[in-house]
């Protein structure tokens, strides 16, 4: 099966949390399709282009940044993965979401750097770029700070299977079926992975402060 | 502090609050170069495209182009070009008398007479009663003259009076020049179409004579009322009054029986 012919999977949407539904899908303008901007794409209009990348640019980017744990390498795979997107615009076909072929195309240019550049694991260097809130109250922004970096601490120990599948849940907001599809995993085993890595990031926010 | 957040539900994969922390620290956005640089590119993938059929256009017009002209100059060399024969024919004729050479195209009695009549506007010559010898083209003794004869002759005459004064200028321009070319083709045409026209005469008389002899002999032999005269039985009756006025009784009665035959319930006066 090709990259751009992924199969078109169920309309069901699996209860992922309680009452939560998609938990941190991309805030985005859903008046057109991103097939139908993908399609417009194709067709030669730049500006459906340039709005079907605002609308998971920065989700993109921020999967790639947590699952590559390094600045420059996720920038190289983030413009790989985009560059395949352009490439593939002619044989695009809507048969799925277009988030999933998204994530898919960006997962596959990881494993191929992974396959290329073995050393990156060696080489963890994501430093949050968040500016703090000028509201919040020194106390708050050292707790937050310390959270932000607890999470993070937690999310480079895990295994890179189970950081992927958090991260395509948290970041791209796919459900376990669209999950399966773009790691080319089955089910079980992506809703085992999220839920270790779930429990794994809890107990690493719950744990007791040092200071 | 851990102590006041929920667990994590057992028969749910997710956590709010695993999902929340994430979402907090989750603030990183795409550098604005790395933007560009995308953008730029999906751009440029775009512009190819078009380019590439600018590309492929390109050789398939230039070759429309060029069997449009090789056909294009195939068909102009198909059309027959008029022949510079008329303008070259003064130049072939020969001075020496007695000779008869005129080409095959301006032996057209037709065409000579409007071109001679034209000429005859436009050279105002006098008209003289001096006939000069016809040393140009041999015409048979036994042929009468023609009946356009005067305006020929004065044709003539300025002709070989320009022909003699444009011997003297040592530099005739080039408009007397073809005018004298002119006056000596039409002048050659319209001998030859008179000789046509002799020969025409001539072989007129026979036919006329046969045809009579024909006509005779049919009228005497055959019917003495012909077809027009027996189209309806009055009119055959007046036909044959007018044989019997005419003193051929004979034929009057034979007329008369095929009358009868052909009109058997016809009842005769």
């Amino acid at each position: 099966m090709s990259l751009v012919e992924v199969q078109a999977l169920p309309n069901t949407v699996l209860p992922l949390s309680d009452g939560a539904g998609v938990p941190y899908a991309p805030a985005m303008d859903r008046g057109v399709e991103d097939s139908a901007l993908m399609l417009r794409y194709r067709d030669g209009d730049i500006a459906a282009f340039e709005a079907l990348y605002r609308r998971h640019n920065d989700a993109l980017y921020r999967y790639l940044l947590r699952l590559c744990r390094h600045r420059a390498t996720a920038e190289d795979v983030f413009q790989e993965s985009w560059g395949k997107i352009i490439k593939a615009r002619e044989s695009y076909r809507p048969t799925a979401k277009f988030t999933t072929f998204l994530y898919r195309v960006a997962h596959n240019c990881f494993i191929d750097y992974l396959r290329r550049n073995r050393r990156h694991a060696q080489t963890a260097n994501v430093e949050p770029d968040s500016q703090p809130d000028a509201g919040e109250s020194p106390d708050m922004l050292a707790e937050r700070s310390l959270a932000r970096r607890r999470l993070d601490k937690a999310l480079q120990t895990l295994p890179d299977e189970q950081r992927d599948v958090f991260l395509l849940h948290e970041e791209a907001g796919l459900n376990l079926e669209q999950i399966a599809s773009v790691t080319g995993s089955n089910r079980e085993t992506v809703k085992s992975r999220l839920r270790y890595a779930v429990k794994k990031l809890r107990a690493a926010i719950d744990e007791p402060a040092d200071m | 502090m851990s102590n006041e957040r929920p667990s994590p539900d057992s028969n749910s994969v997710t956590d709010p609050i695993v999902s929340q922390a994430y979402r907090e620290t989750a603030d990183e956005r795409v550098p604005a170069e790395l933007d560009r640089a995308v953008l730029s590119r999906a751009a440029s993938a775009v512009r190819p495209r078009y380019a590439r059929s600018i590309l492929w256009l390109r050789p398939l017009a230039w070759t429309a182009t060029i069997g449009l002209c090789l056909v294009i100059v195939l068909e102009l060399t198909r059309v027959p070009l008029p022949e510079p024969a008329v303008f070259e024919a003064p130049a072939a004729a020969p001075d020496a008398p007695g000779e008869k050479t005129l080409p095959d195209e301006i032996g057209d009695a037709s065409t000579a007479e409007p071109t001679r009549r034209d000429l005859d506007e436009f050279t105002n010559v006098p008209v003289s009663d001096e006939r000069p010898a016809r040393s140009e083209v041999s015409l048979p003794a036994s042929q009468p003259a023609p009946a356009f004869a005067g305006p020929d002759v004065d044709i003539r005459s300025s002709s070989r009076a320009s022909d003699s004064e444009s011997a003297q200028t040592s530099a005739p321009s080039s408009t007397e020049s073809f005018e004298v070319e002119n006056l000596q083709l039409l002048r050659q045409a319209e001998d030859l179409a008179r000789s046509h026209s002799d020969n025409l005469v001539e072989t007129e008389q026979p036919v006329r004579h046969s045809i009579a002899a024909k006509r005779a002999a049919t009228s005497s032999n055959a019917r003495d009322c012909d077809e027009d005269a027996t189209a309806t039985p009055a009119m055959w009756l007046e036909c044959i009054e007018n044989l019997e006025k005419a003193g051929r009784v004979e034929a009057a009665q034979r007329e008369r029986e095929r009358l009868l035959k052909a009109f058997p319930h016809y009842e005769l006066p």
